[in-house]
């Protein structure tokens, strides 16, 4: 495997637990982890950026159940940094698709037992479509509803019912579609290697901003 | 010997729906037929059973001589080869090359990807090895899955509504993709033009039923499929 992909996957995963995994987050990492998603997000070429706004009800609904169920007085601490993790994890999980690019993803299907590998394509083919739905969802409910009045209040209603539907009949046809694949086994892909300076210009920041994390702790 | 045969298959759907009842006919070896029907009389299912993606709830079916049941659906699957109308649910890989690569089961990664390469050739897709198939246009979407079900050397090629929303240029692409081939095929469709330069016999199914099976060009066969066809 090129040795520049491999940094890139250690990057993003690097990036993805910097984000994830202190409990306490001070001013100085809140920033650096709003500063390291937006470069993310920056990375994600033209209109997919959008993609990043379908965090927003997952962030509203853990937040909103987090604020109903916190005791008094209500720990909005606590509930804006959760809203941050989410936010900071999920753009980068949906940004290194295109920072590392499938080629890691091709990859990591063929090294990995053949029902993980398998597994792997299915669950990634999934998400696409997921996204893919998103956008649908998005256009039809806008050429439907009039959002300047009050039917802009029927979106999440319609939303999910049309997300849900569409997935279970995805999932019909994906499956259909897979069988008659016969696929028998994850043979060695053909890799196309490609670097920028924008990526180089992120593993380094990365590197960086998590080294002078640790050392500041340690 | 034929290469498939239909031995009076019925089909139920777990709601109680009956799409197929009673079905007979045979698929010899390089035949192209095209399945006609309005919609809803069954033509698709009729292509997920010969797929062995259903089972059949009464009657046979056979292809090569072995006969569709629980523990032969597998062995069955890998000699059909399955376009269907919404061609994106079909692609696996992220890149055009890749997945016409995971359907050629033999020979060294060098000898697959050349290959894979003369398959995307011939579909005239070469240009796009690299792209993800899901981000090409419709055309050339079904061009790639085409070169990935051809990629597995099927015995049998079922295509569900293979001229479905392409234009007339992509449409004649894929109907001379089809015509190069010698492989026997069952598509369903809705398109004169598929019919008249593609079929060499016609199926015309209606409510489940057979209700017409013989050449395209006979006066009978142009009665029944007078309003069902574009």
């Amino acid at each position: 495997m090129n040795a520049f992909l491999m940094a890139k996957l250690l990057t993003a995963i690097l990036a993805f637990l910097f984000c994830a995994i202190p409990s306490q987050m001070s001013i100085l990492h809140t920033a650096s982890c709003l500063f390291l998603c937006a470069m993310f997000i920056y990375r994600i070429p033209g209109f997919h950026r959008t993609r990043v706004l379908i965090l927003v009800p997952f962030i509203i609904t853990i937040a909103g159940m987090q604020f109903l169920s916190s005791s008094q007085p209500r720990e909005y601490h606590q509930i804006a940094v959760t809203a941050i993790k989410i936010f900071c994890t999920g753009s980068i999980v949906i940004s290194a698709r295109f920072f590392i690019g499938t080629e890691a993803v091709k990859w990591l299907a063929h090294a990995l037992p053949h029902t993980a590998g398998i597994f792997l394509l299915i669950f990634l083919r999934t998400f696409h479509y997921l996204f893919r739905l998103n956008t649908m969802i998005i256009f039809q409910l806008s050429s439907r509803l009039n959002l300047a009045s009050k039917e802009k209040y029927y979106i999440p209603k319609y939303y999910s019912i049309a997300m849900l539907y569409n997935q279970f009949r995805a999932m019909h046809l994906y499956r259909n579609g897979f069988l008659s694949r016969s696929v028998a086994e994850i043979s060695e892909p053909e890799i196309f290697f490609s670097e920028s300076s924008f990526d180089r210009t992120l593993v380094l920041l990365v590197i960086i901003i998590a080294s002078l994390y640790i050392i500041l702790h340690a | 010997m034929p290469l498939a045969s239909i031995h009076h298959v019925s089909y139920i759907y777990p709601d109680g729906t009956a799409a197929l009842s009673d079905i007979s006919f045979t698929i010899e070896h390089g035949e192209k037929i095209a399945l006609i029907g309005n919609n809803g009389s069954g033509k698709s299912t009729l292509l997920y059973l010969l797929g062995a993606l259903l089972l059949p709830s009464k009657g046979s079916i056979s292809l090569e001589g072995i006969a569709l049941s629980r523990t032969t659906k597998s062995a069955l699957r890998k000699n059909v080869g399955m376009l269907f109308s919404q061609v994106e649910y079909q692609f696996i890989m992220p890149d055009c090359l890749n997945d016409v690569m995971l359907s050629i089961r033999e020979g060294t990664k060098e000898e697959r990807k050349e290959q894979a390469m003369q398959y995307l050739r011939h579909v005239n897709l070469d240009a796009y090895f690299n792209h993800n198939p899901l981000f090409l246009s419709s055309g050339q979407m079904k061009r790639a899955a085409l070169a990935s079900v051809l990629a597995k050397k099927p015995a049998l090629l079922l295509l569900d509504e293979p001229l479905a929303s392409l234009d007339k240029p992509s449409s004649r692409a894929v109907l001379d993709i089809l015509t190069s081939h010698t492989i026997a095929m069952l598509f369903a469709t809705h398109s004169r033009h598929a019919v008249e330069s593609l079929a060499q016999r016609v199926i015309v199914l209606d409510g489940g039923c057979i209700v017409y099976d013989g050449s395209p060009k006979s006066r009978d066969a142009k009665k029944h499929f007078e309003n069902i066809l574009l």
